[in-house]
């Protein structure tokens, strides 16, 4: 299973990348909304994208219009968000996001959501 | 006998004339004479002239000048001494500058000897001082760059080293002894720390309790306590932050005292590290707090309650405290977690000596929309400031409460405000059919002309 992980902050993104490859997932990175972007027209095998909702260049709800607009993709869409964002949550709900979680997170409650997400998608094909 | 007696009269009259002229103290000569004397104290005259305007320009080193005065003074006196004399000092001085034309052009500024003396010391001064503020300028800015650079690569060697770890199943000794090495180093024990505080901002669970365990056990929390007791404010308030962080209340005493400290940024981190470390009396310094509590303040603690999912302060109780600001952050945040239950509190603040605190506590009846506060809104709404009123007939439009039509058409009715009759209309409309009903039928009445107000309100382009 190959997830798309969009996050600006270095840390963040190594931690996330660490945890998910240790789950078994591979792996690409991108540190805007842009590269996120051309990642995803560019690769069609994509089974996730896991994105941070405030990045540079192109925000993460910018990301997912792109992803089901544009590219009128069902791939599940977990958010990245800081508490007391409610309303950017709903918002990205709205524009067809699957899951959020909130910063600081547990990277098992993380991996679970991710696992649960992918197995959903996979049955509903 | 005759020519004798002329030659006689001559020598007679010459001695007459030199007897008057020694009585007159006149120079003794004949008319053609007398003439050439003047002539001579006219020459001597422009001599001295002469020779007072070359000494004055020779001192001022204006040689070319100074020469042309003494050549002068030569010709009038060709055998005086001194303006020869002059003239070859003056000709060797002028022949000395032709041969140094270079470093007469810089130094000769026809000025004293030593005022030159002295700008030549001042320029060499400032220039040396220059070269010197450059070439520590650019050491530095060099030592920057390549701290930034080291910073960076260090960074990245860190950042994974930490992920690494705090993922890894089992604990790695080899990487326990490698960081150990690292964190001998002071500037890289401040780049590991400042990692470590991003990722405990990131995470929670298991990875966070593993990276507090890795921080004390390298020493780390004792650099953050040094840096918490620290005499700069700034370092001791980052020492707060990453002690608050990292969830060690060693620097207890210390952060406590600055709860009262006069600088804003260090009593907000004190703040900060107080709500994060000790939960069980984390807002008793909303208590104490004598000064003014900035909006600054109250967001950093808005934020810190809203990020870290923390209980909340008894806000009922705080409603109470001598510290208006105190009670409008209470206030404040009554409203944003919409705590109904300060309800009693807050009637009573409908009598506070502040108006400021009267409104705030109007608005937040309002938008928790507390039926129950309708009859005491009503019954201060006479004796109420402008904008209170306002605000009351704000907080019964957002309760939107029937029973409160007939209170509206007084207002609208009684009151010669505009504001205040729009706000009255709106909360009217806002009633449903009864009060759009109401507002059509004031349209139509003759008794007062409402229309102009009621046609605004019920205007969907407007409102």
């Amino acid at each position: 299973m190959k997830i798309l992980i969009c996050e600006d902050d270095t840390m963040t993104l190594k931690a996330l990348e660490h945890k998910l490859k240790k789950e078994g997932y591979e792996i690409i990175s991108a540190k805007d909304g842009k590269s996120a972007c051309d990642i995803l027209s560019e690769q069609n095998d994509i089974d996730l994208l896991l994105t941070d909702l405030h990045m540079p260049v192109l925000s993460g709800l910018e990301l997912i219009s792109f992803l089901r607009g544009k590219l009128q993709s069902n791939m599940p869409i977990v958010m990245l968000t800081r508490v007391g964002l409610e309303e950017t949550v709903l918002q990205a709900f709205e524009l067809g996001a699957d899951d959020y979680i909130t910063k600081p997170f547990n990277p098992d409650e993380l991996a679970i959501r991710i696992k649960r997400l992918l197995l959903k998608n996979k049955s509903s094909l | 006998m005759n020519k004798r007696f002329i030659q006689l009269r001559f020598i007679l009259n010459i001695v007459l004339i030199t007897f008057i002229s020694l009585i007159a103290n006149l120079p003794v000569y004949p008319a053609s004479e007398k003439e050439s004397a003047e002539l001579v104290l006219q020459r001597e005259r422009d001599y001295e002239k002469r020779i007072i305007w070359g000494e004055r320009f020779f001192s001022l080193h204006l040689d070319a000048l100074a020469l042309k005065q003494f050549e002068r003074a030569n010709k009038i006196k060709p055998g005086a001494y001194f303006p020869q004399y002059r003239i070859k000092q003056v000709t060797l001085r002028l022949n000395q500058s032709q041969n140094r034309f270079v470093s007469e052009f810089i130094f000769d500024f026809n000025k004293p000897g030593f005022l030159i003396t002295a700008l030549i010391l001042v320029i060499v001064f400032s220039i040396t001082s220059m070269v010197i503020a450059l070439a520590t300028a650019l050491i530095n800015r060099n030592n920057m760059m390549r701290a930034e650079k080291r910073k960076q690569y260090l960074l990245e060697e860190y950042q994974t080293m930490l992920v690494n770890y705090l993922f890894a199943t089992e604990i790695n000794q080899e990487f326990i002894s490698k960081i150990k090495k690292i964190s001998n180093n002071k500037f890289n024990r401040r780049i590991l720390i400042d990692q470590m505080i991003d990722l405990s901002i990131t995470l929670t669970g298991e990875e966070k309790e593993k990276l507090k365990n890795l921080y004390l056990l390298l020493g780390l929390d004792k650099d953050s306590y040094k840096r918490a007791m620290s005499r700069k404010w700034h370092i001791k308030a980052k020492g707060f932050r990453e002690l608050a962080f990292m969830n060690i209340p060693s620097a207890n005493k210390e952060i406590r005292r600055c709860l009262t400290s006069r600088n804003d940024i260090l009593r907000m981190e004190a703040q900060f590290a107080t709500i994060r470390l000790y939960p069980d009396n984390s807002f008793e310094f909303l208590e104490q707090l004598k000064k003014r509590y900035t909006l600054w303040e109250q967001l950093n603690v808005y934020e810190t309650i809203t990020f870290h999912q923390l209980n909340l302060p008894d806000f009922d109780h705080l409603l109470k405290s001598t510290n208006d600001s105190i009670v409008m952050f209470s206030l404040r945040m009554i409203r944003i977690f919409q705590l109904r239950n300060t309800f009693n509190t807050m009637l009573e603040l409908l009598s506070h000596k502040s108006a400021e605190i009267r409104n705030q506590a109007i608005h937040v009846m309002g938008a928790l929309k507390i039926n129950d506060c309708l009859p005491q809104l009503k019954r201060i709404y006479k004796t109420e400031t402008y904008e209170n009123c306002l605000e009351i007939i704000k907080a019964i439009a957002s309760i939107n409460d029937e029973s409160m039509l007939g209170f509206l058409k007084l207002v609208l009715d009684k009151e010669d405000d505009v504001q205040l009759q729009i706000e009255a209309a709106m909360a009217i409309n806002k009633l449903g059919i009864k009060g759009s009903d109401t507002l059509n039928k004031l349209l139509t009445s003759d008794y007062k002309n409402y229309q102009i107000i009621v046609k605004h309100v019920l205007d969907k382009r407007i409102n």
